[in-house]
């Protein structure tokens, strides 16, 4: 039980300290700060052209992966409008993050198989099942509004779902098998209770 | 089937209170309170032995089985 303390408490300490800022820097350095996506442009065109004919392949096209690069040519209305769908997958990660924060407390008390921590783990896989639905939505969405303003032929729409989306669908299998293994053990332990 | 615990009958006719019952035999309050109510599931035989020596009575004493009336 102490070592299950110690683990929540560590755990806790480096998703505070590492995971939370990442995130939210990460959704203002996509939208606010324009010169990561130039430099990411920079450095993406100095790519395809060492790959010569391939570079001219649609999977090295300039458009499949840097679409959003030109982040300061996009009018105000399509940036907030890029904004909103980003907010609400940046939104859903932090409540499923603050539910695993709660989860987290739980088991730094030592109550593991409890009512509490079985909820609590049924809210989160509830919430990163939503998550993971939702990002390629939000890659397709993404793609329209990033590329609105172009002329047209430049405006682009892509529906995706890559390996990134079959690793995050793993990760909710898990999370979902872990639940059913935290009820078992929450009923046995209320059983456990009883025995006096 | 059912099996009632008399734990409250022979407390108080020893007269002793739950939380003096509950230092004597070393559980917690709300386990005893538990068993005094007839909700435990099971009781262990270290504490049956540990009641039987601070009530100085028998496990017959404590325990009663009562057959449920069959279902017309």
């Amino acid at each position: 039980m102490k070592n299950i303390s110690m683990n929540a408490k560590y755990l806790k300490i480096f998703s505070l300290i590492f995971v939370l800022p990442f995130i939210i820097f990460d959704f203002l350095y996509s939208w606010f700060i324009d010169i990561s996506y130039n430099k990411y442009h920079e450095f993406f065109v100095s790519f395809t052209k060492n790959l010569g004919p391939i570079s001219n392949s649609s999977l090295f096209s300039d458009s499949s992966v840097g679409w959003c690069a030109k982040l300061s040519s996009m009018p105000w209305a399509h940036r907030l409008l890029g904004m909103l769908v980003d907010i609400v997958s940046l939104g859903l990660f932090l409540w499923g993050f603050f539910v695993f924060l709660s989860l987290l407390s739980s088991y730094q008390k030592g109550v593991v198989f409890s009512q509490e921590s079985f909820f609590l783990l049924k809210k989160l896989s509830k919430i990163s099942f939503v998550w993971v639905l939702y990002s390629p939505i939000k890659d397709t969405l993404l793609s329209v509004i990033c590329t609105l303003h172009n002329p047209p032929g430049q405006r682009i729409i892509t529906v995706s779902f890559s390996s990134r989306d079959i690793y995050h669908i793993f990760f909710v299998g898990v999370i979902f098998v872990i639940t059913s293994l935290i009820y078992e053990g929450y009923i046995i332990k209320k059983e456990q209770d009883l025995i006096i | 089937m059912k099996i009632i615990i008399t734990l409250d009958e022979v407390m108080a006719r020893r007269k002793i209170r739950l939380n003096e019952l509950a230092s004597k035999i070393d559980i917690t309050e709300a386990n005893l309170s538990i068993l005094k109510t007839g909700k435990a599931k099971a009781v262990r035989l270290s504490t049956l032995e540990a009641l039987c020596k601070a009530l100085n009575c028998q496990p017959g004493d404590l325990l009663k089985y009562q057959e449920e009336p069959e279902n017309l």
